[in-house]
Order: structure tokens, then C-alpha cells, then sequence
């Protein structure tokens, strides 16, 4: 199961590089946002993906960036959404 | 009957009630390619009941929050957080000065409505607030980001001076209904359409703005997207980022999924015309198109549209028009004539023109031209363009006041520019010959994007596991017509 989400995550997140002509690898503990290789609009897309797929609710103030800003974080976050 | 898997993955996309046709072929790689034409009855109740518009901007409130919170590159007092604007050609931030000559052009063309009453949706972190609010009586900033708006008051104590008139709310451009009728007499919404979810959310705010703005005001809509030049748009910057060796088939298909995946709010000068069918309280819209001098996206693809809701007292003139032929001919015109007014048609429009050819050329060049070749013929491309800031310079040396409009909505980009004598003249300015009041034949559909994209992500969970191996990905495009079928 926890492999299979990855899968899932990765592919996502390859897209949206993909969609910036950026086809290097990534690391699943690169950090995504917060080193300005995807954008606001990037991020936008990313809590669409999260909300919908994973039912994961953004609506809590406190959120930070953080928590979605590489592969890992957003595993640990679907795995433990609290 | 046997069928082959192909024929079995077809009749299986069918079953699925997202699905009106499909049709599924194997590509050179042996990846399906699935080509769908979507059931439009199920994306609209998909819509509805996901209250998707709500949603999208919520999306769009959480990150926008994110981006403001922590890295702040606000500098000095300017309300301009240069770091979150990025150019779509290199995606680095556009530079500072050219992102302050458009806030400085902006505020001029604020300025110029004599705001007294100013509400301003969207004031983010105050870029035109922090210049405007001083000039005027009072001055209602809202934002749906807090932390934008918690930027300010630190910004404005750095400035000095009093901000009695300044108050700041944090609130969705369509909860505004709460202002008492006629509360303000200017109403400014810059750079934020482009994040609405769809037509109907730019309708209601719309419907409460005209409620709560005076019979005698206007409506700042400023830093719209054109969406007559989209195709140029979306071309010019995927040929900026091509490497030379692409083929000019993948080309085609990096600009058509450009326009097809639009997630913004882009609206056609034409659009804000075709609005007065629908609001009878518009009296007069004044199409703008930017007159920076820096090359960007902004200046080049951006205008700002000032929706009047009474006409002037002035009288407007209808002037002759000319259509453009050279500018040797213009200025020989207004140095020898010493006309009053002289009114220019079809002004070909530099800043776009290159890109409106490319985007013809586009369409008629073979597919295996590489993209180093298609640069190659696009640069003996003659040019007959004029830049707006030569003609402004013209007209300041011969004494005449110029302006432009783009309310003809050519997909050519060509303006109209008027040189007049006089200052203040209230122009009757050319217009599309026919206006729809269809109003969404003028814009993109933002939400209609997100439903379709939600319903391929659908169809390859659908089919994973059952006839497609697991982790496969399937290459799917939504079509109006399959291809292999005539209409």
C-alpha cells in the first residue's frame, strides 16, 4: 500500500516537472518547493492531487509549505494526515 | 466472438459514465493512446456537486498563504513581493524594475479616475494600495490571504504619514455584499481574475461590485490576460523553451496541451464588451492595452479595462478612421495636416506580431521541420509593427496627447491609437463588428480544465488492474471528434 501511494506521489510530482521542461531526477527527499524548482501554481496543483486523491484537508491555518515540500513529507503526511 | 484488447479496452472506457466515446490505439512504443470524448452532462454535475469554484479557490488561498508566510522578498516599503512573480518564458521572478514601471503605470491609470471611495480586491502585500490609499478619502483593501495583508500595516508605518483612511479585511472577492450600496465610487481588481475558477464566479463578483459602486463610478480590471492572443502566447513560450533539435510536430502538441490545460481566468477584450448585454449599469468600457517599454508578458499580452458605470458629461467624439499604412505617412500627416484628431485603425502591433505569424506559420509547416529550422524561416519574416512608446513619442513631439485601445479584439493584437490635440477627449472607439452574448465564447474555462483532468485521473485508476497492466500510464486526450471520423 505505502509503495503503491509513493508510485502514485512520484508520478504526480515527475508531471508537474515534466510540465516545466525539468526532466532531471528527483530525490524523494529533494526539496520541491522550498528550493524554487516548482511554483506557487505547482503547489496548486499539488493540494488539488492531495485533496481529491487522498482526501487530505488543507483547510487547518497552520499548515505550512513544509509539509508537502518533498516526496517524503507528502508520504508522511498521507500516511499520517493529523 | 474474440476481440483484441484494444476493441476490449474501448468498450470498457465506454461503460464508465464520464465516457461518451472513446477510441484507443497502440502507439509505435505499444503504450495505448486513448482518445475520449467526455460525457459534458457528468463533468457538469461533477462541478456541482464538488462545488468545485470553492474549492479551487481555497486551493489557491492555501498557497498563497504559503508563499507570503516566511520568505517575504518585499523590498522597501514598495508592497511588491518581487520573488512570487515569475516570467512563464525562463521562470525565473521578472525583474524588480520592470515589475515597478508596471505597478507605477498602474497606479497612473488608477490615478486617473480621481479615486475618492476606493475599494481594492486582491491588494495582496499593497503594491498599489501603499501609493493610492494617501491620495484618497478612504480606502478598503480585501485579500483572501492573510498573511499578504499582515504585510502591510509594518510597510505603511515604514512610509510615515497618516493611514486613517486605510482599512483591511480579509475576505473572497465574492463576499462583498456586506458594503452598503454605492460605497465607493472606484472599485480596482488588478492581476486577480486570472485566479477566478470560472465565468460565473466572475459574474457574481461582478453583479456585488456594481451594487456597491456609485451610479457615477468605474471599475479598475486591471492585468487581464489576452485571451484573443492565447495560441501567440502559448507558442511564443514554448518556442522560447524548445531546444533546437525538437521537431515541429512535438511543438504543436506542447501548444495545443498549453491551451487546452489553461488553468487561469483569460479573458478576450471582446468579453468585456459583450458584458454590457448582461449589466445594464455599464455605460462605457475602455479597453486598455499596457504602454511599458520593457519586452515581457505584462506589457505585451496584458491589458487593463476600466468599466464605467455612467457616461461622461463630455460629449464623445466619433472620429474618421484611417487605416494604418506607414508611420512615415502618420507623421507626415499630423506635421503637414496639423489635424485636431487623427484616428489610426489596424495599427500593427510590434510587441505581438512576430508571434501571431509564428503561430500561423505554425499551422502550414511540414512536421519533421525542427524547431532550429522554424526559427530560421520565422526570422526573415518581414516586420511592419510599431512599438506603442514610438508612437507616444511622436505625439509628444508634435503636441499631440495619444492613446490606444485594443477593443476591436483582432487576434492580430493591432490597436487603434488616436492623436488629438486636446486633452480629456472621450473617444467612440472601434469594436468587434459583431458581439455575442455568449459571454463564454470570450473566455478560457478554468473549471472545465480541472473537471476533465479530474476525470482522466478517474479513467486511469479505472483501467488499472483491469485490462491495462498496474503503473502503466495511458496517454489520454479529450477530443470533440475521434480522429479517423468525420463530423
Amino acid at each position: 500500500m505505502e509503495l503503491s501511494d509513493r508510485t502514485r506521489i512520484k508520478d504526480f510530482i515527475a508531471g508537474l516537472l515534466l510540465n516545466r521542461d525539468d526532466r532531471g531526477a528527483v530525490e524523494d527527499s529533494e526539496s520541491l518547493f522550498v528550493s524554487g524548482r516548482l511554483d506557487s501554481l505547482s503547489a496548486v496543483e499539488v493540494v488539488a492531487f492531495l485533496e481529491e486523491t487522498f482526501g487530505i484537508d488543507f483547510s487547518d491555518v497552520d499548515f505550512e509549505i513544509e509539509k508537502i515540500d518533498s516526496i517524503d513529507h507528502i508520504a508522511a503526511l498521507i500516511a499520517n494526515p493529523a | 466472438m474474440s476481440q483484441n484488447p484494444v476493441q476490449q479496452l474501448e468498450q470498457l472506457l465506454e461503460q464508465h459514465p464520464g465516457v461518451l466515446r472513446a477510441a484507443v490505439h497502440k502507439s509505435t512504443d505499444h503504450k495505448f493512446v486513448v482518445q475520449i470524448i467526455p460525457n459534458q452532462d457528468y463533468l457538469n454535475r461533477q462541478l456541482r456537486e464538488d462545488g468545485e469554484d470553492r474549492k479551487r479557490l481555497k486551493q489557491w488561498q492555501t498557497v498563497y498563504n504559503w508563499f507570503e508566510k516566511g520568505k517575504s522578498g518585499i523590498s522597501e516599503n514598495t508592497g511588491l513581493d518581487t520573488s512570487i512573480w515569475n516570467s512563464s518564458y525562463t521562470r525565473k521572478p521578472i525583474p524588480r524594475e520592470e515589475m515597478l514601471e508596471w505597478r507605477d503605470l498602474t497606479v497612473q491609470q488608477i490615478l486617473s479616475l480621481n479615486p475618492v471611495e476606493v475599494l481594492e480586491i486582491g491588494c495582496g502585500t499593497g503594491p498599489l494600495l501603499l501609493r493610492i490609499a494617501p491620495k484618497t478619502k478612504r480606502y478598503v483593501g480585501i485579500d483572501f490571504s492573510a498573511s499578504s495583508l499582515k504585510s502591510i500595516p509594518g510597510q505603511m508605518e515604514g512610509l510615515g504619514g497618516s493611514w486613517d483612511m486605510v482599512s483591511l479585511e480579509e475576505r473572497a472577492a465574492d463576499s462583498i455584499s456586506e458594503f452598503r450600496e454605492d460605497s465607493f465610487d472606484t472599485v480596482v481588481m488588478n492581476s486577480v481574475i486570472q485566479c477566478f475558477p470560472s465565468l460565473e464566479y466572475f459574474k457574481r463578483v461582478l453583479g456585488q461590485i456594481i451594487r456597491i459602486t456609485k451610479p457615477c463610478g468605474s471599475v479598475f480590471i486591471g492585468d487581464v490576460r489576452n485571451y484573443a492572443l492565447s495560441p501567440a502566447f502559448a507558442l511564443s513560450v514554448e518556442l522560447y523553451r524548445a531546444a533546437p533539435s525538437m521537431s515541429v510536430s512535438e511543438l504543436r502538441k506542447l501548444v495545443q496541451k498549453r491551451l487546452l490545460t489553461e488553468r487561469e481566468f483569460v479573458a478576450s477584450p471582446a468579453f468585456f464588451l459583450a458584458l454590457r448585454q448582461h449589466y445594464p449599469e455599464i455605460a462605457g468600457v475602455k479597453i486598455l492595452p499596457k504602454l511599458g517599454q520593457f519586452n515581457n508578458e505584462l506589457n505585451n499580452f496584458r491589458y487593463d479595462v476600466i468599466l464605467q458605470l455612467a457616461t461622461t458629461k463630455n460629449n464623445l467624439t466619433n472620429p474618421f478612421w484611417y487605416d494604418w499604412s506607414t508611420q512615415e505617412s502618420v507623421q507626415q500627416q499630423l506635421f503637414d495636416g496639423k489635424p485636431e484628431i487623427l484616428a489610426l485603425s489596424r495599427v500593427p502591433n510590434s510587441r505581438v506580431e512576430k508571434d501571431v505569424a509564428a503561430f500561423a506559420f505554425l499551422a502550414k509547416c511540414p512536421d519533421s521541420t525542427t524547431v532550429d529550422e522554424f526559427r530560421a524561416e520565422l526570422g526573415k519574416y518581414p516586420t511592419i509593427g510599431v512599438h506603442p512608446r514610438t508612437l507616444l513619442t511622436l505625439g509628444a513631439t508634435l503636441g499631440y496627447q495619444v492613446s490606444f485601445s485594443w477593443a476591436s479584439s483582432r487576434p492580430d493584437g493591432s490597436h487603434e491609437v488616436i492623436f488629438c490635440r486636446e486633452k480629456n477627449t472621450d473617444i467612440i472607439w472601434q469594436e468587434p463588428d459583431t458581439l455575442s452574448g455568449e459571454l463564454s465564447r470570450y473566455v478560457s474555462d478554468p473549471s472545465g480544465v480541472t473537471s476533465r483532468l479530474n476525470l482522466a485521473r478517474q479513467l486511469q485508476e479505472y483501467i488499472q488492474g483491469k485490462l491495462v497492466p498496474n503503473e502503466l500510464r495511458v496517454d489520454i486526450t479529450f477530443v470533440e471528434t475521434l480522429s479517423g471520423e468525420c463530423n
